[in-house]
């Protein structure tokens, strides 16, 4: 914010309306810089993943690796990865080695990144010679190497199949991209010329973010932006204590089961006074699969639920990480260590927060604050046979209920904020050969219950040419519970469906499935579980539901048809 | 149906789009319908024309069926008024600042041209703009871009643990401040104004301003809970009004590359011309111009737009088929028959008779293959032929270059076919506010400045001659504003009944 200054006089009295205006300033400054850098990276970038869903994140940190400020957008889990990947970029090129104008990469799940397609990109900005800020971008690119296109390989073993593996390297300096490691890069990519595009969106998404906060520095000095920071993440701190005082002291204990029976068990310890420990001591092993978290993801998560109580104007910055202690004990599936993949977290990172959840819903008496198990993101990937083609994305599944409220529909990501990012139709069908028959939600699919499931939804792609698909789904085999008697949502699944109509199931983590020429990809969510007797549910809620096409049946079915896998588990 | 409301890529936009125009044509329609009968009853015959949203006005038919068009029609005119405004006076480069009581806009005016969107957010975040995808519901629909923050003199201000707030609820015109008087008892921007001497007690026309009843709110509500004085308290709600002002016009001019050291910021609505000079200060802007009547800017600007429409369809082309030696005769002809069914259908849609001869701005998206995003540029006037399209895409690099900074010569295709039919307005201006000479000495007023109060000389409007110098500090006062000159500004009275303030300097640090 160029000579964006307020300073209502310095002896204008009110020292403290002063600071308290300044650090407003100064932190709406901060978030605009970590905005602009996002629109610039979403804006400038090639992956389909990105260009019709903005997903992408930006963020401030400090040289401790203190997260400061992010963009709006933003998935808690992305913002989580940039905090957690900095601290080892500085431990690779320590600070006074780095010279401005330098901007690193990296995408190693063991050092804080997501998996190998989402790139994080540091830039040092500098005061007085030395980086005393950060700023960070991360997107998923197009594609870089590993088994499947597009980097969604749901049967790979170890990480060396999930694509090429980035420690903190050093990407561009003041003269511009390192051309060795772009060249070597490119020629492990299926689609060079949009992995070269998207790197390139990065860096200037991490360029236009620290020029504004040069700018800032300039305006308002270094000490006082230091002073900002500091008031702004102690204020932040102060606030988020305030909020967890108010859960109910004691251990809490949860757990969730994953579709191959894998289980996330966590144990929340609130102290009373502001302090929250979250232990996944007991959690499954880690798998030679990619289901597996990397510990950044995971402390997103972590940090996802936590932040479900308390308040949601709490900005998001590192005074929101320092009174949670996180454990994540090494070699389980919520922190997997070499040589095990990490790409297919999302599942586990949701059944993290699950668990959470139940642990602390549980843990009050009066008040309950009770929620149904949501169905989660779907993602699939299908690539062209005989041209290079990739379409990657992903459906929601329906929320679940709460003790409250119906679960929306088709929201369920549990996967740190984040909105509806699901490319549209159309462009698709400008770009590829695929037609979008169908994006609906499935009537009847949320879970029964004094309060209804949020529903999954149903969409079909038909194929135009010969391709291959790959799928990553989980709460497909076991559907999201019910919660306080609620009913399971409908399991979801994926399908291929012949011309003629007919139906196969693919596997919910199949990969490089053939699909010809006029087959069709079915991908249905799940719904979200229900809350409390189906036998409760308003009169008036359920005639609702009929007229607006949400349910089928004429009474409340506690039973949702076509469950392959109708034995729910009680939540906690 | 979506094809006839906006013919463009992208079902999600296209069905909000038809949707808020299903939502609002006939309310509108219907609102309109009774306007004409009513104006016809009085024996005004004018034709009705509506304001959209980029500027033009439509006639009031074509409005009503193609409501969404119309949906920021109000701040728009107020984009339009600046642009007026600094015409008349040789200036090109212009910031509309608009300060009401609940919202402020700011816009931006480059070469004498709005600048026009095509990706508004109907209620979208207001903090940064209104821009960010997701935050609103998005329409199709062409917009004078401009950047809205929830701020204005109605705005309310409150305490948040220990941290003050303005907005972004306001107390509106009814109750209103609480120096109104009128039942409101939180206090507003207008009433920190009132606090610090910004505004006379006399009020505005009939209104009188009860600083008592401003005093009390303002010490009640901010500056008890912060332990502070009632002037300090007051004196920071100035201030982070003012702040957040600064955001809007931060966001229509740093945050796009744009150094908003040259422009001219021109102040439209009640409120503005309190904040003008202190949110240019904010900026290094030197120069301010406050109109005449610039409490009700945005209803002058009305009168002076352009009847306007827009039309646009899908054209998607690589530029490869239509810029090479060998380009296709039949890409290039289906472009140039799209823009000229776009054409006919906007010249039809003003009724645009044969010896009219109205502007026609005929525009194509471009985009890099691959990427999502494209830019507007336009084309010249006469055939469209391998040479235009290849200076397009030349335009298209360069700006691509300049908003993201990087240098890149990929491939690009075309997105859209667009043309804007314009029947420009009279040149007629409204007739200035006279001088009435006063024989009563300026009054003065104890006014905050800088951290004290000090005595300073207070004018009416029409007391100040053409011509004549003022210099800061000093506040001159119309029947629907007041002006603010902090020290350091001068300024004097054109002939047209303007205002421009120069001077200005960097708030210390």
């Amino acid at each position: 914010m160029a000579r964006d200054v307020t300073a209502p006089g310095p002896d204008a009295g009110g020292d403290d309306t002063t600071a308290a205006l300044t650090a407003e300033i100064l932190r709406n400054a901060l978030c605009v810089a970590a905005e602009e850098a996002s629109i610039v990276v979403v804006r400038s970038a090639y992956s389909t993943f990105i260009v019709e869903g903005a997903d992408a994140a930006a963020a401030i940190l400090d040289a401790r690796g203190r997260l400061v400020a992010h963009s709006l957008s933003t998935a808690l889990i992305q913002c989580a990865s940039l905090r957690s990947g900095l601290p080892y970029v500085l431990k690779a090129y320590p600070a006074e080695t780095m010279a401005p104008g330098d901007v690193f990469v990296l995408n190693d799940v063991y050092q804080g990144g997501i998996h190998a397609n989402d790139l994080l990109v540091f830039r040092p900005v500098f005061v007085d010679g030395a980086p005393a800020y950060f700023t960070g971008t991360l997107i998923h690119v197009a594609d870089l190497s590993g088994l499947s296109a597009g980097g969604m390989a749901s049967d790979a073993t170890d990480i060396f199949l999930e694509g090429v593996q980035l420690p903190p390297v050093r990407i561009a300096t003041a003269d511009g991209l390192v051309d060795d490691l772009v060249r070597v890069l490119a020629a492990n990519s299926r689609t060079p010329g949009k992995l070269v595009g998207d790197l390139r969106a990065l860096i200037a998404g991490a360029n236009v973010a620290a020029r504004r906060l040069e700018e800032i520095i300039e305006s308002h000095t270094p000490d006082g932006l230091a002073r900002g920071v500091e008031d702004y993440l102690a204020h932040t701190e102060r606030r988020m204590r305030e909020g967890l005082a108010a859960l109910p002291p004691g251990t809490h204990r949860g757990e969730y089961r994953l579709d191959d029976g894998h289980t996330v068990r966590v144990a929340v310890t609130a102290d009373g006074d502001g302090g929250l420990a979250v232990d996944f001591d007991g959690t499954d092993e880690q798998v030679p699969l990619p289901i597996n978290s990397g510990f950044s993801q995971t402390h997103g998560g972590v940090m996802y639920a936590v932040r479900c109580f308390v308040d949601p104007s709490l900005p998001m910055n590192e005074g929101c990480f320092a009174p949670v202690d996180v454990r994540m004990p090494r070699g389980t599936l919520v922190h997997c260590t070499p040589p095990f993949p990490g790409g297919g977290r999302f599942g586990t990172v949701a059944a993290a927060e699950e668990a959470i959840f139940a642990a602390v819903t549980g843990a009050f008496t009066e008040g309950r604050r009770g929620v149904a198990a949501s169905g989660i993101l779907q993602a699939f990937s299908i690539s062209g046979v005989r041209k290079p083609w990739l379409h990657m994305s992903f459906d929601l599944g329906g929320a679940g209920a709460r003790e409250d409220r119906d679960g929306a529909d088709a929201t369920g990501a549990l996967f740190g904020g984040g909105r509806n990012i699901i490319p549209q139709a159309e462009p698709i069908e400008a770009r590829l050969p695929v037609r979008v028959e169908e994006v609906s939600l499935i009537p009847g699919s949320g879970g029964a219950g004094r309060h209804r499931g949020g529903l999954g939804t149903r969409t079909v792609i038909r194929m135009l040419e010969d391709a291959r698909v790959d799928t990553r789904g989980d709460r497909l085999l076991r559907p999201p519970p019910g919660a306080a008697g609620g009913g399971p949502g409908r399991a979801g699944g994926y399908y291929r469906e012949r011309p003629d109509g007919t139906r196969e199931p693919l596997g919910t983590k199949a990969t490089r499935q053939p699909l010809a020429a006029g087959d069709a990809l079915v991908v249905e969510t799940s719904g979200g579980g229900g809350y409390g007797d189906p036998a409760d549910r308003a009169p008036e809620a359920a005639a609702r539901d009929r007229a607006d096409g949400r349910t089928t049946a004429p009474s409340p079915d506690p039973s949702p048809d076509a469950n392959p896998n109708p034995e729910p588990e009680a939540m906690a | 149906m979506s094809s006839a409301v906006w013919p463009e890529l992208g079902e999600y936009e296209r069905a909000t789009t038809t949707l808020m125009s299903a939502y609002v044509g006939p309310v509108m329609a219907a609102y309109l319908r009774r306007l004409g009968e009513r104006l016809r009853g009085l024996g005004v015959t004018a034709p009705v024309r509506v304001m959209e949203s980029a500027g033009g006005v439509l006639p009031a038919a074509l409005a009503a069926s193609r409501a969404v068009y119309t949906i920021e029609s109000g701040p728009a005119a107020g984009v339009i008024a600046a642009a007026r405004q600094g015409a008349r006076r040789g200036l090109a480069d212009l910031i509309s600042f608009d300060m009401g009581g609940t919202t402020a806009k700011a816009g931006l005016v480059r070469g004498g041209r709005p600048g026009i969107t095509h990706e508004f957010q109907v209620g979208g975040k207001g903090s940064f703009g209104g821009r960010r995808p997701g935050t609103g519901v998005p329409i199709k629909v062409p917009a004078i871009d401009l950047a809205e923050v929830g701020s204005g003199g109605g705005s309310i201000a409150w305490t948040d643990g220990g941290t003050l707030r303005v907005g972004p609820r306001s107390a509106g015109a009814d109750p209103g401040p609480a120096c109104y008087g009128r039942g409101g008892e939180l206090p507003t921007v207008t009433d920190a104004n009132l606090v610090l001497g910004y505004l006379d007690p006399g009020g505005f026309g009939e209104l009188r301003l009860s600083p008592e009843r401003a005093r009390e709110a303002v010490e009640r509500h901010v500056a008890a809970p912060l332990g502070v004085g009632v002037v300090e308290a007051a004196a920071a709600i100035h201030d982070i009004a003012n702040a957040q002002m600064g955001a809007a016009v931060h966001v229509v001019t740093v945050r796009r590359g744009i150094d908003p050291r040259g422009f001219t910021l021109v102040a439209l609505g009640g409120a503005a011309p309190t904040h003008v000079a202190r949110l240019a200060e904010r900026f290094g802007i030197a120069r301010v111009l406050v109109p005449p009547r610039a409490g009700v800017g945005s209803a002058v600007g009305l009168l002076h737009a352009d009847l306007a429409i827009e039309r646009a369809r899908t054209f998607l082309a690589p530029a490869a088929t239509l810029v090479s030696c060998s380009a296709s005769r039949d890409a290039l002809g289906e472009l140039g028959d799209a823009l000229a069914d776009l054409e006919r259908a906007a010249r039809s849609d003003l009724s645009v008779a044969p010896d009219d001869a109205p502007q026609v701005v005929r525009s194509i998206g471009i985009r890099f293959v691959g990427q999502a995003h494209a830019f507007t540029v336009e084309l010249p006037a006469g055939p469209v032929t391998p040479e235009t399209v290849q200076r397009a895409t030349e335009e298209f690099y360069k700006r691509y270059n300049e908003s993201y900074g990087i240098d890149l010569r990929d491939p690009v295709e075309l997105t859209t076919a667009r043309v804007r039919v314009v029947l420009p307005s009279s040149p007629d201006d409204v007739p200035a506010a006279g001088h009435r000479p006063s024989t009563d000495p300026p009054g003065t007023r104890r006014v905050w400045l800088d951290g004290s109060f000090r005595d300073v000389p207070v004018r009416t409007r029409e007391s100040c001659a053409p011509g004549e110098v003022l210099a800061g500090p000093c506040v001159v006062t119309e029947p629907q504003c007041s002006l603010l000159v902090p020290p350091g500004w001068h300024g004097a009275v054109d002939e047209h009944g303007a205002l421009l303030l120069e001077g200005g300097s960097w708030p210390a640090t």
